[in-house]
């Protein structure tokens, strides 16, 4: 291709980029197996064994760990799936009056990190003194509900995931060519078989793809286990990847790599699956030109719709939000004399400031770091040859298999094995870094859309009219994408202040951020203190995003270019979901009507 | 085989009006053309014949069972036994050709056997035989379009929609599809109802047109009434009249009217269609381009011959056979075309004389 020259001139660069994103994604991985076959824990000298592997093996924790994890995520799968599949329905095929609030309420939960959900329902689903129970028990109900082990943990990551799913899926609800439902009422069929065969044949990859993704999540999901499963005794795998590296004594991190190490294998055979899949069946973006989203006018049944939506709203967000903020204000849990004790305790912590400051630096800093870094990859993906591309495209993918936990583990390994990375354990640096990488499919999916939202058109008559490939990518690309890069930004900021899965492992009390130390005062028992402190994190981030919405509204009212996307776009398109398919010409001919 | 009837059908969106009032019978096996130009309320005619729309008033009956009425009955599209090519095909992308053909089939519980044995036959009659177990995502789109044609017949339906059908194909493709879905059409006994906006396919497909605009019927009639005898100053425009010549009837006969036109010298004597209108009322002259010829005026008198009107050339364009001029009448501009080559230039004075009849007075 001659369209970058840049690009081509500069192989360096490329190669550069390409080693960044090898150390960076395949490094952690390669570590984690190394880990796996060694004796002694990281940095020490050892040798290699199969002790990690016997360990683990041999101890009857693992199968019934494994088991556990797996129930979890099929059917978290199952029901995040089944749920997504709903909403997108209702908002693409419905009349119901509020579907309008799904996309906002969805794109809410999605950027609310797990941490708070498994607060905030380990608090709602309190017997007695959570919020739901004292309701209950107002009314005359019984007031014991609790959310917690096996169906606490299914219920909230459910919650959770379903807004995952919902993002994947509604594009190519939206896209999906009414005349084909049309055509086989035509034919005879009633709307259940239509439905039947039609619909759901049509939407499977979109809905298979979106069952993947949250069974991957759901085998390694850490937090929402840990603070709701295992008080009641639900452990799995990653909890035990967890205990296996930081609560065994000594730790036995030889274990821990080698659970991680089947974690890695299954993803990576999830995500070979689901490509083979999507190679033989091209079909889901079934779009058109003349497709028109006509909703179904349901009659009766709207208020069903309608139902559904309000009570996902309660549960996944208003139920939570004013709980936690309840919470916050009571100094005892569940005794409703409200003060601002818990933060001015908070503030007299030595912890927390140090805390708070860490975690502001790994939010801006990491999340701009994220964003430039997939700008760049989508970049160079975008104009470099097929080969590079494919590379690239494969890249996006290995951040699924070293999540959370597994990413932490496969840090320590990397910073304390290679020798003149050593010096940075403990820094600010390493949980930096991890932070990054955990955070890219977030931050590439959103770049990925905002490139395909600025016309090709554009770029070229730039260079059209003399610029070399370096002014127009910044001058013209980078201008127009601004603020969809500070929409990514935010939202990568976002996740990264909530996660506490990768720096568990990684920090020390001189670079640990604010969600880890809300783990512990959690693990403390001090359940409304973290509550505190969780509503301090989310003041700051409100402020964040108060600030880069009000640049983003500068710098959008200044460049009006009509094909400049917006925030918004970027916002709904943060789905960490493979790159989308092209679809093919021959089947999206449905001209002008 | 089925008789369709329309009566008083009315569909709005909001305030819009989008079909007024149509009546309209169609009778069994023919084969019917909606043409209008864009946005005329043709799709939204056939829709409502199909049960994917419901009408806001009137009714539909077919083969005298009402489907839909305003008291409240409505039957639904799978349960009209239509068939229904789409302008986007509609195409089921997950299935092969042989899936989507035999689709209409198994709704309505066909044993196997015979399934299989139509899905065949339907395949062979658009050609398409060889084509049975590939995925439609790997035709071609006149494939796709044929693919769709046998799906809508397979099931050998009384009556078939077809939306645009020829569309999406390029210019040589769309004919040679015309003319088998001609064949079709005289091979199976089926009614057909047909939207288009393009004049050549419904002059050459159609039993009977309707010409639409803005959701009210203009014309209804055959290929050649619809050609030669347009009812109104709209038709004429759409079937390609280039000459529309608004005036006043000075006298009206049964058979010849004259009319005024404004601006021209003299009045000019023309053949009404429909309706004679009776002396005073507005009426245009319609004529083709290509319906005159014109002689070289002495430049001296600039006053017409007896049978001529005097018009000055604007513009001449040499065509391959044909010549085409622009000439000013008075305040009009008419376009004509003569046989080639060129025998005025731009500023040259003429004497345009009609050929004889070709000159409509429409309403
Ligand atoms: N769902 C709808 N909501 C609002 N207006 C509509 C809807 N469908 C059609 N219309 C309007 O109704 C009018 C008639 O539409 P229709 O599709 O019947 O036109 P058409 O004659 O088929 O035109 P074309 O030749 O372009 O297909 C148009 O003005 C269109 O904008
Ligand atoms: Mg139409």
């Amino acid at each position: 291709m001659t369209s970058v020259r840049l690009f081509n001139r500069s192989r360096l660069g490329i190669a550069a980029l390409l080693a960044l994103v090898g150390i960076l994604y395949v490094l952690p991985i390669a570590m984690t197996v190394y880990g796996a076959f060694r004796t002694a824990p990281p940095g020490l000298p050892g040798d290699f064994s199969l002790t990690g592997l016997t360990d683990a093996f041999a101890d009857s924790r693992t199968y019934s760990t494994l088991g556990n994890s797996l129930w979890l995520a099929v059917m978290a799968g199952l029901s995040a799936t089944a749920l997504a599949v709903a909403f997108a329905w209702i908002v693409s095929r419905t009349d119901a009056a509020l579907r309008r609030l799904v996309t906002p309420l969805m794109a809410v939960v999605l950027a609310t990190p797990p941490l708070f959900f498994s607060l905030a329902w380990n608090l709602l689903g309190t017997p007695k003194f959570g919020l739901l129970n004292e309701a209950l028990g107002a009314v005359g109900l019984p007031d014991t509900l609790a959310v917690t082990g096996r169906w606490g943990v299914w219920f909230v990551l459910s919650l959770k995931l379903c807004s995952l799913g919902y993002f994947i899926l509604i594009g190519p609800f939206l896209a999906m060519d009414r005349r084909l439902e049309e055509a086989s009422l035509i034919a005879g069929a009633g709307r259940l078989k239509t439905f039947v065969h039609v619909n759901v044949p049509v939407m499977a990859p979109a809905v298979m793809s979106v069952f993947i993704i949250a069974f991957i999540i759901g085998l390694i999901v850490l937090d929402i286990p840990l603070i709701i499963g295992r008080p009641a005794g639900f452990q799995v795998f990653a909890t035990q990847i967890f205990d296996f590296a930081n609560n065994d004594i000594p730790p036995n991190y030889a274990a821990a790599s080698a659970l991680a190490m089947i974690f890695i294998a299954v993803v990576v055979a999830l995500v070979a699956i689901k490509w083979r899949l999507l190679d033989r069946r091209q079909f889901t973006t079934v779009s058109g030109k003349g497709a028109r989203p006509e909703p179904w006018d349901l009659g009766r049944w709207t208020w069903l719709c309608n139902a559904v939506i309000v009570v996902y709203a309660l549960l996944a967000l208003v139920l939570p939000v004013i709980q936690i903020v309840l919470g916050s204000l009571q100094p005892v849990f569940g005794i409703n004399r409200f003060s601002a004790d818990n933060f001015t305790a908070l503030l007299d912590d030595p912890q927390v400031m140090p805390a708070l400051i860490n975690t502001a630096q790994y939010a801006v800093v990491g999340g701009a770091l994220a964003v430039a870094l997939s700008l760049l990859t989508a970049m160079v993906g975008r104009h470099g040859s097929l080969r590079l591309r494919r590379g690239l495209e494969l890249s996006s993918w290995l951040p699924w298999a070293v999540q959370g936990i597994i990413l932490g583990l496969a840090l320590v390994w990397t910073f304390l094995s290679v020798p003149f990375l050593r010096s940075l354990f403990g820094t600010v640096t390493i949980v930096l870094i991890g932070l990054v990488v955990a955070s890219t499919p977030v931050a590439g999916r959103a770049m990925d859309a905002a490139l395909a939202q600025v016309g090709r058109e554009l770029e070229e008559s730039a260079r059209v009219s003399g610029a070399s490939s370096l002014r127009m990518g910044v001058g013209i690309v980078a201008r127009l994408i601004l603020p969809s890069c500070l929409a990514a930004w935010l939202i990568t900021a976002i996740q990264i202040a909530g996660n506490f899965e990768v720096p568990i492992l990684l920090s020390r009390p001189a670079n640990q951020p604010v969600a880890v130390l809300v783990y512990q005062l959690n693990v403390q028992g001090e359940v409304t203190r973290a509550a505190a402190l969780f509503v301090l994190l989310l003041g700051a981030v409100v402020c964040l995003a108060l600030v880069l919405g009000a640049v983003a509204w500068l710098i959008r009212g200044r460049a009006s270019s009509p094909k400049a996307p917006t925030a918004r776009a970027a916002t709904a398109s943060v789905t960490p979901t493979v790159p989308s398919i092209p679809s093919r010409p021959a089947l999206t001919n449905s001209g002008v009507e | 085989m089925a008789a369709v009837t329309i009566r008083g059908l009315t569909k709005r969106y909001g305030d819009a009006c989008v079909v007024d009032g149509l009546d309209l019978d169609i009778s069994d096996g023919e084969f019917l053309t909606l043409l209008g130009p864009s946005g005329c309320g043709k799709t939204t005619t056939l829709r409502c014949i199909a049960g994917l729309e419901k009408p806001d008033a009137g009714e539909i009956l077919i083969n005298g069972k009402v489907v839909v009425d305003s008291l409240g009955t409505f039957v639904p599209p799978e349960k009209r036994g239509l068939g229904m090519v789409f302008q986007s095909y509609a195409l089921w992308p997950h299935m092969t050709v042989k899936g989507n053909v035999a689709y209409p089939l198994k709704m309505r519980h066909t044993p196997r056997p015979e399934i299989a044995s139509r899905v065949r036959e339907s395949l062979e009659t658009v050609g398409l035989g060889q084509l049975a177990d590939r995925s439609v995502g790997a035709l071609s789109g006149g494939q796709q379009q044929r693919v769709a044609l046998a799906r809508a017949l397979v099931a050998q339906p009384g009556l078939v929609l077809f939306d645009e059908p020829l569309s999406n194909l390029d210019a040589r493709l769309r004919a040679s599809m015309r003319e088998q879905l001609q064949l079709l059409h005289e091979r199976l006994p089926a009614t057909s109802v047909y939207v288009t906006h393009d004049q050549i396919e419904a002059l050459t497909l159609s039993d009977r047109i309707v010409v639409m605009h803005d959701g009210r019927i203009q014309q209804v009639g055959t290929p050649t009434q619809i050609y030669a005898d347009p009812a109104n100053a709209f038709v004429a425009d759409f079937v390609g009249f280039e000459n529309l010549l608004p005036g006043v009837v000075v006298k009206a006969d049964l058979d010849q009217v004259v009319v005024q036109v404004d601006g021209f010298p003299e009045p000019v004597s023309a053949r009404p269609t429909g309706q004679p209108p009776t002396a005073g009322e507005k009426a245009t002259v319609v004529v083709r381009a290509n319906a005159f010829s014109f002689t070289p005026t002495p430049s001296v008198e600039n006053t017409a011959t007896p049978s001529g009107v005097p018009a000055e050339v604007l513009t001449a364009a040499y065509l391959g056979d044909q010549a085409e001029y622009t000439m000013r009448v008075g305040p009009h501009t008419v376009r004509v075309r003569t046989p080639a080559p060129a025998t005025a230039r731009p500023g040259d004075r003429v004497s345009l004389v009609p050929q004889p009849g070709a000159l409509l007075a429409v309403a």
